[in-house]
C-alpha cells in the first residue's frame, strides 16, 4: 500500500496547463455566440450611424456623414419632444406599478385560504406577449363598445374618448402597461419581503413597534436593495416600450404619443433612413447602458452587504 | 421588575400538546432557567409569556394581573432571541434606541438611557458599527442592551448562547451571570445545555414532553433528582445507572459478581425493598482504590485516562460502560486496583417507573 | 519518543489569497498515538489536516509519512483517511454504499464479498449495523458522524485525520463518541491526528497535545508536561478549566511585584532568569495554585467576586481586582456570592513568568510550579 511514487512532478504540475485548456474549451461556444450575435451587430450599428444611407438603396452606395446624423438628431425639436413624452410615460407608469405592486405584496404576506391560487392568477398578465396585451386593451378601450367605457358609464360618468385624445391615450397605455407589469413588482416585492427574517418582526413587536413603524423602519429599508433593482429593471424596460404603443395608439392621435422607440422604428422601417436610425439607436443604447451600469454596480454592492 | 406566574398553562397545536398544565411562579428579580431536550415545550412556554404564542388554556399573570389578552408590544417584556435579531440596517446605537423610538420617548431621556446602558455593557466603542461586522458574542451583548434599556418587567432569553462559538460561550456565560445579578431584572432563560442552567440559574425548571419534571435550585437538582431522566440530564459526565437485584444481605450490581452490602453504606431499606431498584451514582462518587483496600470491589478497569488534574476511568458492569473519577495524587500507584462506591452518592430509583425512591416510600 | 514516527510535518507554509494560515509549522506524530491539535478558530488546524492529506497545495515545507516525502503525492496515494467536521457524506447513497465507496474505487477494487465483510465489521465496530440500508439524510447527527468515521476506517488507513468531528453534536453525544473513539484506538492502534478547539474534548482522548495558533506550533507534549512547563501564554490560555490566570507583573530589583497589590515574589526563586533591564513580564499561575479566602485573610491582594458558576460538584468564581481578573474552582461547600470581598495570594513555589511581548515562557519557580 505504500506507493512510493517519486515521479510525481508530472502528476502535480499537470494541473495548471490542462486546466486552462479545459476552461477555454468550455467557454468557446458561448464566446463565439456572444461575438456573432451581440458584438458584431453592435459594431455594424455604430458603423452605420456614421453614414448617410438607406438599406433600400444600398446599391447607390454610402456617403460618409461623420457625426452628421447625430447633429441632426440633437437639433430635432420633435425628437426632444418625444424624449419628454417618453420620460413622462416612464415615470408615471413605473410609479404606479410600484405603489400598486408593493401594496398588493403586503396584502399577500399573511397566508389565507386561496392565497397561492390568487398569487398565480395575479402573475398571468406578465406572461402574455406585449402585442397581445396591446390589442386586448385596444378593444377594451374602444369608445363605443369597449369594456372600460361600459364600466365608466355604469359608474355614472360620461364615456371617454380614450384613444382619440393625447392625454387619454397616454393614460390608456399607462393603464395597460401597469396591468401588465405590476405582477413583476409584486413578485420581486414578495421575494424581498420574504427575505426578511421573521424574528426581526418579533423583536420589533416585543420592542413595542406598531405596524406602521415596523413597515417604514424595517420592511422598507430591508427590502430596499431588491426594490431598487426592480426599479431599475422597470425603468430600462419601460424606456424601450414599443409594442403597446404600436397596438394601442399607433403613435396617435397624429404623432402625439410617439415615444423615442416608436420614432426609431418609424425612421428605420417606414422611412428607411438607416443611417439616422442607427444613430438614434446608438443614443438609446448609451442611455440604457448607463442605467444598466448603475444596476450592475448596485447588484454587486447588494451581495456584499449583509 | 415583576413577578411572573403561570397557572395551568397549556398550549396545543392541533392535537399536539406542546405545553401541558404548567404551574410556576417566578419571583421578582429571580433568574429562572427552563431546561430540557429539544421539543420539551420550553421555548413554547417562553413565547407564551412573551405574547408571541397563544395559550390554549391557563393563565399568565404579571404581578397578579392577567395578561393573556395582551399582545407582545403591550406586555412590557424584553426578549433576546437565539438567532440574532438585531436590525441589520441599523447601527448598534440605533438598534439599542429602537424600542425607545418605537414608544416615542423624548430625546433627552433616550440619550440618558443610552449612556447608562453603554456604561453597564461597555459597548461605547462599537456604537457606530453594524451588526454584520460584529462577532456573535458582541451581537448578543447588543441585543441584551437593547432589551434592558426599557426597564422591562421581565427579560426573556431564548437559547441566546447556542449560536455562539463554543470558545466564546463560556465568556458570555460569565458575563450574563454577572449582569443579571447587577441589574436585578426578573429573567427567564431557555436552554438545552445543562451547564448553562447550572451556572446561571437561581432555580431550574426541568421540562420534558411539555410537562415539568422538577423545579429546584441547581444544587437541589444535582443532589436530589426526582427521577432517572433528571439524574441523567444534569451533570457532566453523566450519572451512572446500574441495575440492582436483591440477594441475601446486599444488592447485586447488574447481574455481575459484585454485591454491595451495608458495609459499603447500602441502607437497609434498599435491600429490603420489594420493588426492583436501580442505583444512580455520579462518577464523582466512584473512586479507584487499592484492590484489597476497604470497600474496594474487584471490577476490571477498562480504560484509564488523565483529564487535567483528574483521572477518569471506565469499567463495565453487565455490558454497560460506567465512569468514575479519581483525582491524581489519591490514586494508589500499585498495579491491582478496585472500585469503591462512596455511599454519599447513592441514589435509588424505581427500575420500572424511573422515579426516585426514598426511605419513607420504599415499603 | 521510542515509537517510530508516523507523520512528520516540516516547515509548512500556506497562505490563502495573501492571508497566511500556516507559518512554518512543525509537527511529529508517533506511530499508534492519538495526537490532538488544539487551538482557537483560525489557528490553522484545518489547514494542517488538509495539507497532510494533500487536499491543499502548500507553499513551502514537506510532509513525510513513514519517513517518505509525500508532499507531491496526490491525496489518493497517501493512505490517509479524513473525517470532516461536516461529515461530508454522499447524499445520493445509503449508509452501506457510503462506507463501501472507497473500497470500490479503482485504487482498491475489492471484491464485493470482501467489501461486504469489511463494511459489516466496521459497522459493527461503530454500532451502526442496523443503519446500513438507511438513507443518510434520515440519520441524526450522531449517527452521521459514526458513518463518517466508519467510512474512514473501513480502508484501514495508516493515518486517520479528524477535523473537529464532534463539534456539531451536543454534549452528551460527544462524551459517548469520544469513549468509542478511545475504544477503537485501543483495539486497532490506528494513528490519529485530531483537530479541535475544545479543551475538554482534547484531554479526553489525547496521548499528546499540540497547541497551535496563528499557523505555528507553540508546544507539543503530553498533558502532564504541558501543565508543568507551559511554553507560552497561549498554552496557558487554552489549557485547564479554568485556564491559567495572568497577572501584570513588574521586575523590581530582586523581586517580581504582582500588579495591584498581588504580592511579591523573590526573583531568586525563579530560574533560570536573568532579565535585561526594563523587561515586561506577565505572571501566569494555574488557578489551583491561587489561594482564595475572605477579605483580609490572606496577605496578598484584594478583590471582589464578579460572578459565580455552579458546576454541580464544584463551583468556579471569577475574581476582579484592579481591572484584572482570574477564575478559580472552589469546593462546593465554600459559599461565595457575587459582590463578596475576597483576598487572594499565590501559593509558594507556583508560577511562571512570560515575556509580555512575545508570550514565551522565560522562567518558572524553583519548585517546578505544580504540586
Amino acid at each position: 500500500m505504500a506507493a512510493i511514487s517519486t515521479s510525481t512532478a508530472p502528476a502535480a504540475r499537470r494541473k495548471p496547463a490542462t486546466n486552462r485548456l479545459l476552461i477555454f474549451g468550455f467557454l468557446s461556444p458561448t464566446l463565439a455566440l456572444l461575438l456573432f450575435m451581440v458584438a458584431f451587430p453592435i459594431f455594424s450599428l455604430i458603423n452605420y450611424s456614421f453614414y448617410n444611407f438607406s438599406v433600400l438603396r444600398a446599391a447607390s452606395g454610402r456617403k460618409w456623414a461623420g457625426f452628421g446624423n447625430y447633429e441632426y438628431l440633437l437639433t430635432d425639436i420633435d425628437l426632444w419632444n418625444r424624449f419628454v413624452f417618453t420620460g413622462k410615460f416612464v415615470l408615471i407608469t413605473v410609479a404606479l406599478q410600484f405603489l400598486v405592486g408593493i401594496f398588493v405584496a403586503l396584502r399577500l404576506e399573511k397566508n389565507f385560504r386561496g392565497r397561492d391560487v390568487l398569487f398565480t392568477l395575479l402573475m398571468m398578465p406578465m406572461m402574455l406577449s406585449p402585442i397581445v396585451v396591446g390589442f386586448l386593451w385596444r378593444y377594451m378601450f374602444n369608445s363605443e363598445w369597449g369594456v372600460v367605457n361600459y364600466l365608466v358609464s355604469v359608474a355614472g360618468f360620461d364615456k371617454l374618448d380614450w384613444l382619440g385624445q393625447t392625454n387619454n391615450a397616454l393614460a390608456a397605455v399607462v393603464i395597460a402597461d401597469t396591468w401588465m407589469w405590476t405582477p413583476f413588482i409584486i413578485l420581486l416585492a414578495t421575494a424581498a419581503f420574504r427575505g426578511i427574517p421573521r424574528t426581526i418582526y418579533e423583536a420589533a413587536e416585543v420592542d413595542g413597534a406598531g405596524a406602521a413603524f415596523r413597515f417604514f423602519r424595517l420592511t422598507l429599508p430591508l427590502a430596499a436593495p431588491v426594490l431598487f433593482i426592480a426599479l431599475l429593471l422597470r425603468l430600462i424596460d419601460s424606456f424601450k416600450q414599443y409594442d403597446l404603443f404600436f397596438a394601442l395608439t399607433g403613435g396617435g392621435p397624429g404623432s402625439s404619443t410617439e415615444t423615442v422607440s416608436f420614432a426609431l422604428a418609424k425612421t428605420a422601417f417606414s422611412y428607411f433612413y438607416t443611417g439616422e436610425a442607427s444613430a438614434l439607436a446608438v443614443v438609446l443604447l448609451l442611455i440604457i447602458t448607463g442605467l444598466s451600469l448603475i444596476l450592475v454596480r448596485h447588484l454587486t454592492r447588494l451581495s456584499a452587504r449583509y | 421588575m415583576a413577578e411572573i406566574a403561570l397557572r395551568n398553562l397549556s398550549v396545543e397545536f392541533g392535537a399536539f400538546r406542546a405545553v401541558d398544565d404548567v404551574d410556576l411562579t417566578v419571583a421578582d428579580g429571580e433568574f429562572v432557567v427552563y431546561l430540557g431536550p429539544s421539543g420539551c415545550g420550553k421555548t413554547t412556554t417562553l413565547r407564551c409569556i412573551a405574547g408571541l404564542e397563544h395559550a390554549t388554556g391557563g393563565d399568565i399573570l404579571f404581578d397578579g394581573r392577567r395578561v393573556n389578552g395582551l399582545s407582545a408590544s403591550e406586555r412590557n417584556i424584553a426578549m433576546v432571541f437565539q438567532f440574532v435579531s438585531l436590525y441589520p440596517h441599523l447601527t448598534v446605537k440605533n438598534n439599542i434606541l429602537f424600542p425607545l423610538q418605537a414608544r416615542g420617548v423624548a430625546r433627552a431621556e433616550m440619550a440618558r438611557k443610552l449612556d447608562w446602558v453603554v456604561g453597564v455593557f461597555g459597548i461605547g466603542d462599537i456604537l457606530g458599527r453594524y451588526p454584520a461586522s460584529l462577532p456573535p458574542g458582541a451581537r448578543q451583548k447588543v441585543a441584551l442592551a437593547r432589551a434592558v434599556i426599557r426597564d422591562p418587567a421581565v427579560l426573556l432569553l431564548d437559547e441566546p448562547l447556542s449560536a455562539i462559538d463554543e470558545q466564546f460561550r463560556e465568556e458570555m456565560r460569565w458575563e450574563l451571570g454577572h449582569l443579571q445579578r447587577e441589574l436585578g431584572v426578573t429573567t427567564i432563560y431557555v436552554t438545552h445545555d445543562q451547564r448553562e442552567a447550572m451556572s446561571l440559574a437561581d432555580r431550574i425548571v426541568l421540562m420534558r414532553d411539555g410537562r415539568i419534571v422538577q423545579v429546584a435550585d441547581p444544587d437541589g437538582l444535582f443532589i436530589d433528582p426526582v427521577d432517572v431522566f433528571a439524574g441523567h440530564f444534569i451533570g457532566s459526565p453523566s450519572m451512572n445507572f446500574i441495575e440492582l437485584a436483591p440477594v441475601a444481605g446486599g444488592l447485586r450490581l447488574a447481574d455481575g459478581p459484585v454485591v454491595l452490602t451495608p458495609a459499603d453504606g447500602v441502607p437497609a431499606w434498599a435491600i429490603e425493598s420489594r420493588r426492583p431498584l436501580k442505583l444512580g451514582i455520579r462518577p464523582s462518587f466512584v473512586h479507584l482504590a487499592e484492590a484489597d483496600g476497604p470497600g474496594a470491589h474487584a471490577i476490571p478497569i477498562e480504560d484509564l485516562f488523565a483529564v487535567g488534574r483528574e483521572r477518569f476511568f471506565t469499567f463495565r458492569l453487565g455490558g454497560a460502560i460506567h465512569q468514575g473519577v479519581e483525582a491524581i495524587g489519591r490514586a494508589p500507584a500499585g498495579a491491582a486496583r478496585g472500585v469503591r462506591f462512596d455511599p454519599k452518592g447513592f441514589l435509588f430509583f424505581d427500575a420500572e417507573s424511573g422515579r426516585r425512591v426514598k426511605p419513607e416510600a420504599a415499603a | 519518543m521510542t515509537a517510530p514516527i508516523k507523520l512528520s510535518l516540516q516547515g509548512l507554509e500556506k497562505s490563502y489569497r495573501g492571508a497566511p494560515a500556516l507559518r512554518g509549522l512543525d509537527l511529529e506524530v508517533a506511530d499508534g498515538e492519538i495526537f490532538v491539535l488544539l487551538g482557537p478558530t483560525g489557528a490553522g488546524k484545518s489547514s494542517t489536516l488538509l495539507a497532510t492529506a494533500g487536499l491543499v497545495d502548500i507553499d513551502a515545507g514537506r510532509v513525510l509519512k513513514d519517513g517518505v516525502d509525500v508532499t507531491d503525492l496526490p491525496p489518493g496515494e497517501r493512505d490517509i483517511a479524513i473525517v470532516f467536521e461536516g461529515f461530508n457524506l454522499l447524499p445520493v447513497l445509503n449508509v452501506y454504499d457510503n462506507i463501501a465507496f472507497s473500497l470500490r474505487s479503482p485504487r482498491y477494487r475489492e471484491a464485493e464479498t470482501e467489501i461486504r465483510a469489511r463494511v459489516g465489521r466496521t459497522a459493527e465496530l461503530l454500532r451502526i449495523s442496523h443503519l446500513l440500508d438507511r438513507d443518510v439524510e434520515t440519520l441524526s447527527g450522531g449517527e452521521k458522524q459514526r458513518v463518517a468515521i466508519a467510512r474512514a476506517l473501513v480502508r484501514r488507513p495508516s493515518l486517520l485525520l479528524l477535523d473537529e468531528p464532534l463539534s456539531a453534536l451536543d454534549l452528551k453525544l460527544r462524551e459517548g463518541l469520544r469513549a468509542e473513539l478511545r475504544d477503537i484506538h485501543r483495539k486497532h492502534r490506528t494513528t490519529m491526528l485530531y483537530a479541535t478547539h475544545d479543551y475538554h474534548g482534547a484531554i479526553a482522548i489525547a496521548d499528546r497535545i499540540g497547541i497551535i495558533d496563528a499557523g505555528v506550533m507553540h508546544q507539543a507534549a503530553d498533558i502532564q508536561t504541558i501543565l508543568e512547563r507551559p511554553a507560552s501564554m497561549l498554552v496557558g490560555r487554552l489549557v485547564g478549566s479554568p485556564a491559567m490566570a495572568f497577572f501584570e507583573a513588574a521586575v523590581e530589583g530582586e523581586e517580581v511585584r504582582i500588579g495591584h497589590g498581588g504580592g511579591r515574589l523573590l526573583l531568586a526563586g525563579f530560574r533560570p532568569f536573568d532579565p535585561p533591564a526594563g523587561t515586561e513580564v506577565t505572571l501566569g499561575v494555574w488557578p489551583e495554585d491561587i489561594l482564595l479566602g475572605p477579605a483580609g485573610s490572606l496577605a496578598g491582594g484584594d478583590g471582589v467576586i464578579y460572578a459565580v458558576d455552579n458546576r454541580g460538584f464544584e463551583r468556579a468564581v471569577q475574581v476582579e481586582f484592579g481591572g484584572q481578573f482570574f477564575r478559580k474552582v472552589v469546593p462546593s461547600d465554600v459559599r461565595f456570592r457575587q459582590g463578596d470581598a475576597v483576598s487572594f495570594a499565590v501559593a509558594p513555589g507556583a508560577g511562571y513568568l512570560f515575556d509580555a511581548a512575545s508570550g514565551a515562557r522565560v522562567s518558572h519557580l524553583a519548585r517546578g510550579g505544580r504540586p
